[in-house]
């Protein structure tokens, strides 16, 4: 008999539970309801998010990788141009070395300044000491300097222009006066084509002045700009020594040149060069 | 109090993939692929290589255009040697024929020549010039000037010397000047003299 008919409290406050008894007796007290559900979801979420966030990570790392091998390679390819255009450089050196580029610049300097007196234009020049003589005045030498451009110039440093060339000219001349020679002399300084004429020499011989000037001269400069028809003269009379007196003829000590040689060292420095010997 | 037994009842269910999911965010933060920090110093190295590699090549399209013209110059020595100055025993005879010729056709006849010589070691050349007079008018003098320069041969004039002359009226002292290609010793020493040839070096 049970204790609860009994009327005697019992012991055990929970009623004995047969075997097989019904689930709606199961004591709620003893196993109570846990909601697993937010755990589950959270879980879940987890599990998602961190897929995605691996998904991600997998494909930045095969990008990331892809990109470093592509730079790697770019490098490579980088460094090995560097080293070949580097081999290269050091071969064409030793290419340059071998041809001797220093002496090789002297030499065709040197044969353009040959080639430059080769084309030197003479008949041009004759023309413009024609028509820069005054009357009186012959000459019986011409004599080109020709200076090395090599020695002329730094190297490096840019060349002139053609019309800027310019060519030392020793020139050798009879006047009938010294004041002759003087306008001779003028001449050279206004004529565009030449440069400083300096008096060298000059000496009475047989009633005529001999002189000796040095002049530098343009010979590529435009011919219609040296041109000055004022002072032409006739060229066959410039150098028509047949009534000349001879060249060679002795220290005379003519009077009747009118000018002493003081007079010619008086002459504007201005204009004039030095007179580096006057002798009469 | 219940929620929190079933979060502890088994953490590990949900703190694994918290875990993997953190894992991850903090590698997705942390990715050098993301940040660029991997790729930095490369692009950098790269960057520098690249401006050194500029620097080279110009270096390189100098040098090659400094070798081109040397080439070029050299091929112009060559031809210029071969063809214009090339040796006496190729070239001597046919000079002093011309000269003569030119001055023929000016009116002019040269009545000694003399012929100096000048080497000149350090190119390899010979300089011979013709020094020679003649008596003419002064328009005959501007013909054989005319003709000198015209000449297809590279003969350079050098001095021109006037005299009045009787017979004339103008006696004309000219230097003309070429050059030619110095032969070696061996040659030289067993190559015939010019005929008629003074030498005055």
């Amino acid at each position: 008999m049970s204790s609860r008919l009994s009327g005697r409290p019992s012991a055990d406050p929970r009623p004995a539970q047969p075997p097989g008894a019904s689930s709606l007796l199961v004591n709620l007290a003893a196993a109570p309801f846990v909601n697993r559900r937010p755990v589950q979801r959270f879980t879940l979420a987890m599990w998602i998010l961190g897929a995605l966030l691996a998904g991600v990570n997998t494909f930045l790392w095969l990008q990331y990788r892809h990109e470093s091998t592509a730079l790697r390679a770019r490098l490579a390819a980088t460094r090995s141009e560097i080293e070949r255009r580097s081999r290269d450089i050091v071969s064409t050196g030793e290419e340059l070395g071998r041809l001797k580029l220093a002496a090789q610049n002297d030499q065709v300097d040197f044969l353009n300044q040959r080639i430059a007196e080769r084309t030197f234009p003479w008949s041009l020049l004759f023309e413009r000491i024609a028509t820069t003589l005054p009357d009186g005045v012959r000459l019986v030498g011409l004599n080109p300097v020709f200076q090395d451009r090599g020695r002329r110039t730094a190297r490096g440093a840019p060349a002139a222009r053609p019309e800027e060339e310019m060519v030392d000219f020793k020139i050798r001349g009879v006047a009938r006066s010294d004041q002759e020679l003087y306008r001779l002399i003028d001449a050279f300084f206004s004529a565009p084509a030449f440069e400083r004429p300096r008096l060298y020499q000059e000496s009475s011989a047989a009633g005529e002045v001999e002189f000796t000037v040095d002049v530098r001269y343009r010979p590529r400069l435009a011919p219609e700009e040296s041109h000055r028809p004022a002072a032409a003269v006739d060229l066959a009379g410039t150098f028509d020594l047949g009534q000349a007196a001879p060249a060679d003829a002795g220290d005379g000590d003519d009077e009747s040149a009118g000018v002493a040689a003081g007079e010619t060292a008086a002459l504007p420095n201005d204009r004039r060069g030095p007179a580096s010997e006057v002798s009469r | 109090m219940r929620l929190s037994t079933a979060w502890r009842a088994r953490w590990w269910v949900w703190g694994l993939p918290l875990a993997f999911a953190i894992a991850n965010a903090a590698i997705l933060v942390l990715h050098p692929g993301r940040t660029g920090a991997g790729f930095a110093d490369m692009e950098r190295q790269l960057e520098a290589e690249t401006r050194e590699l500029a620097a080279l090549a110009e270096k390189e399209e100098t040098i090659e255009h400094v070798l081109a013209d040397a080439r070029a110059s050299q091929h112009a020595l060559e031809e210029l040697y071969r063809e214009r100055f090339s040796t006496q025993e190729e070239r001597l005879t046919e000079l002093i024929t011309e000269v003569k010729r030119l001055a023929q056709r000016a009116g002019l006849e040269p009545q000694a020549i003399s012929y100096p010589e000048e080497s000149i070691d350090e190119y390899g050349l010979v300089r011979m010039s013709l020094v020679f007079g003649v008596e003419g008018t002064y328009a005959q003098l501007r013909t054989l000037i005319n003709l000198l320069e015209l000449s297809d041969l590279f003969l350079v004039l050098e001095r021109v010397g006037l005299r009045p002359s009787a017979a004339s009226g103008l006696g004309i002292n000219l230097q003309v000047s070429t050059f030619f290609v110095r032969e070696p010793d061996r040659r030289s020493a067993n190559a015939p003299r010019a005929p008629s040839r003074s030498s005055e070096s």
